[in-house]
């Protein structure tokens, strides 16, 4: 997103860099923009206070990481423009617990007992779970994999990751999606008609999966979680819960490259499956909305992902804010609170586009033509981030070698 | 170092030496043609070398056949015996030792540009200083002035710390309110005294900051103007004031009549890309009234912003420098303005730069007194002297119909032998010229450019010089409508005259040739062609008087910015801007979209981290290109537009320098062509003009009144 820099453009015109260049964001207060207040559809008590927090946690922490925000299409705000936020909402008494503190504070004596104890419970049963299976070590994928993840539905995970699918190729490397939502969506969003036979089927022609990979658009491969029988579900799920690194050993029997890229569409909020994708997947990415559900959603995924004990330790969350709609002011704002909070994590921002759901109605793919809609475009930038990551990390883990 | 001192005397006197035995050794015929083209040869060689060498020695050849035939011309062509003979000769010699001397002291200003690169600001923003913005204004339209002030607010500097007044000499309610509206500081004075002058002085009384930032009500700056502009501040504590160019996103009438916006360099470009760096090497950098940064005490020191003469901006810096404080420049346009939107506006701007330019030759002569170098003084000089053109101009203009009227010999040697020497000296010049202002200038230009001012300016200057009291101080209108193509006949009156009495002088010369006489025919050759030249050029300035329609109210800035249009249905759209103005868009969408007239948009515009949303209309829809209307913006709309559009930090400087580089034969094409259409239009509207006689008599459109009257 160069071409959006005006500094760093202007700069490079005498050979310097737009390090040194500081930005100020002027307060409005033109009596006539009145109608600018932040109109609040739900939880109308609730938001202020959760960024009344983030305000507080920018204060105390202002230097995220600020390496990686050169290539976002947005990056964090200054912490001059801080008191532009404050003076938009009043302080209010933060009664919300800061996840990232790893100490109570003061504030923690708000946060209602029961999640602090339902935590402690999740860390010990996970505990017992790892001791139970102390043989069970994970067999290493060479591949990329990529688990989209979300603790509220309807954020459009399916649709993101039937993107990624289809736009995020490394070099000659196959890419391929598993569906492992019992909704069993993914196909669609990816041209395929019949999802019948999938991970879960027993009785199927092929018993491995490399033989139950569907052919999708641009060709992007497919395992669909299948139309599962009762049986073929308890069956599936005992494994899952019996071995920790079910879905490490199914990945490591289709023989992945280095080039290859693994997309895992996991069903929403905590489940056997989302502990099987945090379990292989090297980059996570928590798909939320700028709204209000979502972003208190973020808290509950945050523990579940935190809670995920066997994460590999190159393993990276991220965030992706999807269905953002830029007429609303209301959406702005809450994206600007998102990117306060998420600050480096957060790698890309899609538009809200309805050319999505008639592609899908059409069995259409969506991003044929790449320069017809935003979405596309988005789209496309973020599978070159996810691509940039990936080499980041090849390189990283050459150097530590 | 005494040794070394030595050294370098010797050296320039042996160089002084040879210089004059060259400039004087006497040559005859055949000597001075091998000469020459030696010469020129070498130059037409060294030409394809780039570098700063290659100037100076084309420089150091250019003199050697200049100075050669001024020689030649003062000790061998003045033996005049009539009185119609003096009179013409000498005026022409005294015409020609003029250009000489701006042609040398223009060799000394362009020579070696400085270019100056920005220093950047290392300290934390706490401790940046205090900067006061001044927006002087008398009678420009709130709509013009409203663009500047949302942009100087939205400067990237530290809100405490940066305060936007506008200076309002019209007293306007609706100004007040504006300014009161959106926070900015909004000053007045129960008086007119000394104009723009007499207003910034009035601020400075009033303000305290460490630095003035200076704009023109229509000189929109950029956001990044003060970090760009400040370092030098802070890194040399001796320096008083940083100017940057001027640069219009409008054309001004000669590129909008003559239809050369952007492929042919302006008027101020020369200046502002060329002489302003090379008046930085000398420490004389001019202050230009807008676009610049002062420090308040020096400026407080020299008694604020002079107000003897009509052009208080290069006064001021003159005492500035003569004070013994440095002046800058910062070839970076970080800023821009609507161009004067009439020939007759521009015309009555010019008047007022040439004669506050004579007034302080006159008054404050940079020559004398004390506290400039030799460097600073010839490069004021120089941009004084180079407004005395009027009258030199317009005696090359007729100089050849002395001979082909009158017969007058105004040049008493052989024909061959002025070719001889007059010819190198002609090309050498052009040439260097071409080669060191290629970027900025084309070739011939200047002279379309000073015959259309030539008449106008004459006047003025020499009443100036005269009596420097005299005149008072005209504002420049910008920003207006012109609703009809017409020939603006009053102010093409001197150029209309020049072409007929030189094309008369051509058929009289012509007639002259057929007769066949005796021992005349080389002179009348020569001095034919130099009419043909006079021709061409006066023809290419009766164009510039056929003023073309303007459609927009308001002019557009050409860009290509990302923009992303939802439409009421839902659909996103991402397209690129064609162009912008403050109240709509051209839009170029992705292949294949198009988009309904009368349908309504939300346009996104972005930077870096900033997105806005404004509601529009569709009002012009071709293929994939479409024209969007925005609706009524609020105040932080309207602000937020600014910022994503006119405020952007590399819209300028993009354009800045890029243009087509010059090549001597291409503009002679260029200005033959736009002579020839010239004189195509004034056959028209001499046609339609005596049609409209029958019927009535016209009233002209445009005047002049106005530019003396006070």
């Amino acid at each position: 997103m160069s071409h959006k820099d005006d500094i760093s453009n202007l700069f490079r015109r005498f050979g310097a860099t737009s390090d040194s260049y500081h930005e100020f964001e002027t307060p409005f207060d033109y009596p006539c923009a009145a109608p600018q207040k932040m109109p609040l559809p739900a939880e109308p008590a609730y938001l202020p206070e959760v960024v009344a927090q983030v305000v507080e946690n920018m204060a105390a922490e202002p230097q995220n990481e600020q390496a990686p925000f050169k290539s976002l299409p947005f990056s964090v705000v200054t912490p001059g423009a801080q008191p532009v936020v404050q003076s938009v909402i009043p302080a209010v008494e933060p009664s919300r617990r800061d996840i990232e503190a790893p100490l109570m504070s003061s504030g923690d004596v708000a946060t209602p007992l029961r999640h602090l104890l339902a935590e402690v419970a999740l860390a010990r049963q996970a505990e017992m779970h790892a001791q139970l299976q102390p043989d069970a070590c994970a067999p290493k994928c060479k591949a990329h994999v990529v688990a989209l993840v979300s603790a509220k539905g309807g954020v459009g995970k399916s649709t993101l990751g039937a993107g990624l699918a289809s736009s995020l190729h490394l070099g000659a490397g196959k890419t391929l999606a598993i569906d492992l939502d019992p909704q069993n969506a993914l196909h669609y969003h990816l041209g395929i008609e019949s999802g019948a036979v999938g991970l879960g089927s027993t009785c199927a022609q092929g018993t491995t999966w490399a033989d139950k990979l569907q052919q999708g658009f641009d060709d992007a491969q497919l395992l669909p979680y299948g139309v599962l029988s009762d049986d073929e579900r308890c069956a599936l799920e005992r494994d899952m819960s019996q071995d920790r690194h079910w879905l490490a050993r199914q990945l490591a029997s289709l023989d992945l490259g280095e080039s290859d890229v693994v997309i895992l569409d996991t069903p929403t909020g905590r489940s056997l499956y989302l502990e099987q994708a945090l379990d292989v997947a090297d980059q996570v990415i928590v798909v939320t909305t700028a709204d209000a559900a979502s972003f208190i959603a973020l808290d509950q995924m945050d523990r579940l992902i935190d809670s995920a004990l066997t994460r590999p330790e190159s393993s990276v969350c991220n965030y992706v804010v999807n269905q953002f709609d830029a007429r609303r002011e209301f959406s702005r704002d809450m994206l600007e609170v998102l990117k306060r909070r998420l600050g480096g994590q957060l790698l890309g921002v899609i538009a809200l586009d309805n050319t999505l759901g008639e592609s899908l109605a059409y069995g259409r793919n969506p991003l044929a033509s790449p320069h017809a809609s935003a979405v596309c475009q988005e789209m496309a930038l973020l599978a070159k981030q996810l691509k940039a990551r990936f080499q980041s990390a090849a390189v990283s883990a050459m150097s530590a070698l | 170092m005494a040794a070394r001192r030595a050294l370098t005397f010797g050296t320039i006197v042996f160089s002084v030496l040879v210089g004059l035995l060259i400039i004087t050794a006497p040559f005859d015929f055949y000597a001075q043609c091998v000469f020459a083209i030696g010469c020129f040869g070498a130059a037409l060689i060294l030409r394809r070398i780039p570098g700063r060498l290659t100037i100076l020695i084309m420089i150091c050849l250019s003199l050697t056949a200049s100075l050669r035939y001024m020689y030649w011309r003062l000790t061998a062509t003045l033996d005049f015996d009539q009185w119609i003979d003096i009179a013409f000769g000498y005026g022409l010699v005294l015409a020609e030792f003029y250009a000489l001397v701006v042609l040398i002291f223009g060799y000394l200003q362009t020579a070696w540009p400085l270019r100056r690169q920005p220093v950047l600001l290392k300290s934390p923003p706490s401790e940046w200083p205090v900067v006061d913005v001044f927006i002087p204004s008398y009678n420009e339209a709130l709509d013009i002035v409203k663009l500047t002030i949302f942009a100087a607010q939205a400067m990237d500097w530290p809100k405490d710390k940066l305060r936007v007044h506008v200076l309002d000499d019209g007293r306007r309610e609706d100004f007040r309110q504006f300014c009161e509206q959106i926070n900015v500081n909004y000053i007045t004075r129960d008086n007119n005294r000394h104009a723009k002058a007499g207003n910034l002085n009035e601020a400075l009384q009033v303000t305290s900051g460490e630095f003035v930032a200076f704009f023109d009500a229509d000189h929109v700056p950029t956001r990044s103007f003060l970090q760009v502009s400040i370092g030098w501040f802070l890194k040399d504590p001796k320096l008083a004031m940083l100017q940057t160019p001027h640069f219009f996103f409008s054309p001004d009438p000669f590129e909008k009549n003559l239809d050369t916006f952007r492929s042919v360099p302006n008027e101020g470009e020369l200046f502002y890309g060329l002489v302003q760096d090379g008046n930085d090497l000398w420490n004389a950098t001019f202050f230009c009234g807008s676009c610049a940064v002062i420090r308040r005490k020096p400026l407080m020191e020299v008694g604020g912003v002079a107000v003897e003469t009509v052009t208080e901006d290069a006064h001021t810096a003159l005492k500035l420098n003569r004070a013994g404080y440095n002046t800058a420049y910062l070839a970076i346009p970080q800023a821009a303005g609507l161009a004067t939107e009439s020939l007759s506006g521009h015309i009555s701007q010019r008047i007022r730069w040439a004669r506050g330019m004579a007034q302080i030759f006159r008054t404050d002569n940079p020559l004398f007194g004390k506290g400039l170098n030799l460097g600073q003084r010839l490069c004021y000089l120089n941009a004084m002297l180079h407004f005395f053109y009027g009258l030199p101009r317009l005696v090359f203009l007729t100089a050849p119909l002395a001979f082909l009227f009158f017969d007058a010999q105004i040049f008493h040697a052989a024909g061959l032998m002025i070719m001889a020497y007059a010819l190198p000296h002609i090309f050498h010049a052009s040439l260097t010229n071409s080669t060191i202002q290629g970027r900025f200038r084309h070739s011939f230009w200047n002279e379309v450019y000073e015959t259309v001012l030539a008449w106008y300016i004459m006047g003025p200057v020499l009443v100036a010089l005269v009596n420097p009291k005299h005149g008072g101080f005209n504002v420049t209108d910008k920003g207006g409508i012109i609703d009809e193509k017409y020939f603006d006949w009053k102010l093409a009156r001197p150029y209309i005259v020049l072409l007929t009495l030189n094309m008369a002088g051509m058929a009289y010369g012509l007639a002259r040739l057929a007769m066949g006489e005796e021992g005349a025919t080389t002179t009348v050759l020569i001095n034919l062609v130099w009419t043909l030249y006079n021709v061409v050029i006066t023809s290419a300035a009766v164009a510039v008087a056929s003023e073309t329609r303007q459609v927009r109210a308001e002019p557009r800035v050409a860009a290509s910015l990302p923009v992303r249009l939802t439409c009421a249905d839902g659909r996103v759209i991402d397209g690129v801007t064609q162009d912008f103005s403050q109240k709509g868009m051209g839009l170029i969408l992705p292949e294949g979209v198009s988009l309904p007239q009368g349908e309504r948009v939300q346009i996104s515009l972005f930077r870096n981290q900033h997105s806005s949303v404004f509601p529009a209309v569709i009002v012009f829809s071709r293929g994939e290109l479409v024209g969007v209307q925005f609706d009524a913006l609020t105040l932080r709309q309207q602000s937020d537009l600014v910022r994503l559009t006119f405020s952007r930090a590399d819209t300028w400087a993009s354009t800045w320098g890029s243009g087509q580089v010059d090549t001597p034969l291409v503009a002679l094409r260029e200005v033959g062509r736009i002579g020839l259409r010239g004189i195509h239009e004034l056959f028209k509207a001499s046609a339609m003009e005596v049609r409209s006689l029958l019927r009535r008599r016209r009233v002209t459109p445009s005047t002049l009144d106005n530019v003396l009257d006070k």
